[in-house]
């Protein structure tokens, strides 16, 4: 058995593995609340609407004290918000809201909203901490998470949305959520004017801040109504759909577009013998790093007979946007995720045990792909062994472009330096790949100079 | 020094009150999307 380090600071219960099955021991703390989602027929509106994960009662004994043990549906993958794009954010936000709206015709609510309660699923987000419900008592509604909600969804969606489309980032530094005077702080004046951000950021941080308390009238005397929060919920709804990424734009969401013309007889070439390569092969899991808005990515997911999970890396957050989007329509079993090869999501929280690095979450992949990348990669001043050492990650195949210096994007790159750097001729770039690999095919894609590479590793 | 008095202060401190200005804000917000709703609604008829 062993317990799930990110469960550490819920009074409920916790989540454990055994024998590669996932469990969630419930705690007696939660029985009652437990009970009543359950009984009130919250759980399966629900599920049955695929807003919640759903569990089976199991009959798992632990020496440890608890209500009940659950069995949750299995997730391949647990991602974390600073890996999503605008999209994934704000459908994540949408339903947190939703489900808060459900909870309290049912006479619940939401203990906790964090972005880490969701998980995306076939390109659908899916809430999956079944103990955060509360009954609500003496009809109370006034919601103990919104605070919570405007710092770990709704800052970082406005600050996304209209300063920096990769201000999700900034929750690996803040585990808790963006700091409402922070958020402030970063917005233009034009956005505080917005009547939304002026009542519901502005307002309750100058509260926050001279420490204006109820002080005249007993807490217990202020209640918030059912129709009141209500309303709060659902001017948050029309709120966050409301947002959106239109007027911010990236380098690489233009970057496909324009090699589609530029390159059309490579693009054809690259599609065939990357199609070939992918013939005998049966992997269970796919990264696809450098995946830009998905295209080969979806043509390895058509392309495998196993059905594998593909998770489709990029750096780009307008090419993940799209990429997300696109894959809404198509429901392939494709997860795009914001990935800096560079500098990937870091361990941290408590004891750097409660949000856990990328590699420890990624499935082990059987096939890692690297199309159109390595060039970037050298270009950060990482050598080519460094690189070959990544791709050695996999359990069985990689599939890599090879880029010559003379390339016209690498011209392009390294224009300035292109004397000093260190970039790895095609001999070279063979010699580092045999301490890891066997070569099974390389296909030369013309017009180009670049070659495209099938390699499996050695077995040890 | 600001960061340090701020660990001594209650997170719920002005909850309520709070949730009270923005529901009411909400209220009026919703009472005018209503309006806009109705009158879109009005025109599509015709």
């Amino acid at each position: 058995m062993i317990k799930e380090t990110s469960s550490l600071r819920d009074p409920a219960g916790y989540i454990f593995y055994d024998n590669g099955i996932v469990y969630r021991s419930i705690s007696k703390a939660y029985q009652s609340d437990f009970d009543f989602l359950n009984n009130s027929g919250l759980y399966k509106h629900l599920v049955d609407q695929n807003y919640l994960i759903s569990h089976k009662e199991s009959n798992y004994t632990s020496s440890d004290e608890y209500y009940k043990i659950i069995e949750p549906t299995k997730i391949d993958f647990i991602s974390y918000p600073y890996e999503w794009s605008f999209s994934q954010f704000k459908e994540a936000a949408l339903l947190t809201l939703k489900i808060q709206l459900e909870s309290t015709n049912y006479g619940m609510t939401l203990k906790d909203a964090t972005p880490y309660n969701i998980q995306f699923v076939k390109a659908k987000p899916l809430f999956i901490d079944t103990l955060s419900f509360e009954k609500i008592f003496n009809e109370d509604y006034s919601w103990s998470a919104l605070k919570q909600f405007n710092e770990m969804f709704l800052g970082p969606l406005i600050l996304m949305s209209r300063v920096d489309i990769s201000a999700n980032s900034y929750l690996k530094t803040n585990i808790n959520g963006i700091p409402l005077n922070k958020i402030l702080d970063l917005l233009k004046f034009k956005d505080k004017l917005n009547p939304f951000i002026f009542f519901n950021l502005m307002v309750p941080n100058f509260i926050a801040t001279k420490n204006i308390n109820s002080k005249n009238k007993p807490s217990k005397e202020l209640k918030i109504s059912k129709t009141q929060h209500q309303n709060i919920i659902m001017s948050y709804i029309d709120f966050v759909e409301s947002l959106n990424i239109n007027s911010l734009n990236t380098e690489w969401g233009k970057y496909n577009k324009e090699t589609e013309v530029e390159k059309n007889d490579y693009v054809i070439n690259k599609e065939k013998f990357l199609i070939n390569f992918l013939e005998q092969l049966k992997p269970k899991f796919v990264w696809d790093v450098g995946a830009n808005d998905g295209t080969y990515s979806r043509i390895i997911c058509n392309n495998l007979n196993s059905n594998p999970a593909v998770f489709s890396l990029d750096i780009d957050p307008v090419c993940v946007e799209n990429n997300y989007l696109i894959n809404k329509k198509n429901k392939l079993n494709l997860t795009p995720l914001l990935f800096d090869i560079a500098n990937p999501s870091p361990s941290i929280g408590w004891l750097n045990q409660e949000r856990k690095n990328i590699f420890s979450r990624l499935p082990e992949p059987q096939l890692i792909v690297g199309l159109a990348l390595i060039h970037h990669i050298i270009n950060l001043n990482i050598k080519i062994n460094e690189i070959i050492k990544f791709f050695a990650l996999t359990k069985e195949f990689v599939i890599i472009e090879y880029i010559p210096i003379h390339d016209i994007k690498c011209q392009q790159i390294f224009k300035s330096r292109i004397d000093k750097i260190e970039y790895p001729d095609e001999d070279e770039f063979q010699k580092e790949i045999e301490k890891y690999f066997r070569i099974l095919k390389v296909e030369k894609l013309n017009p180009t100079d670049r070659k495209l590479y099938l390699l499996k590793l050695n077995e040890i | 020094m600001l960061e340090m008095i701020n660990l001594y202060i209650d997170p719920g401190t002005g909850m309520i009150l709070i949730q009270l200005i923005v529901s009411a804000f909400a209220a009026v917000a919703l009472f005018f999307k209503r309006i806009k709703t109705f009158i879109k609604s009005f025109f599509n008829k015709k």
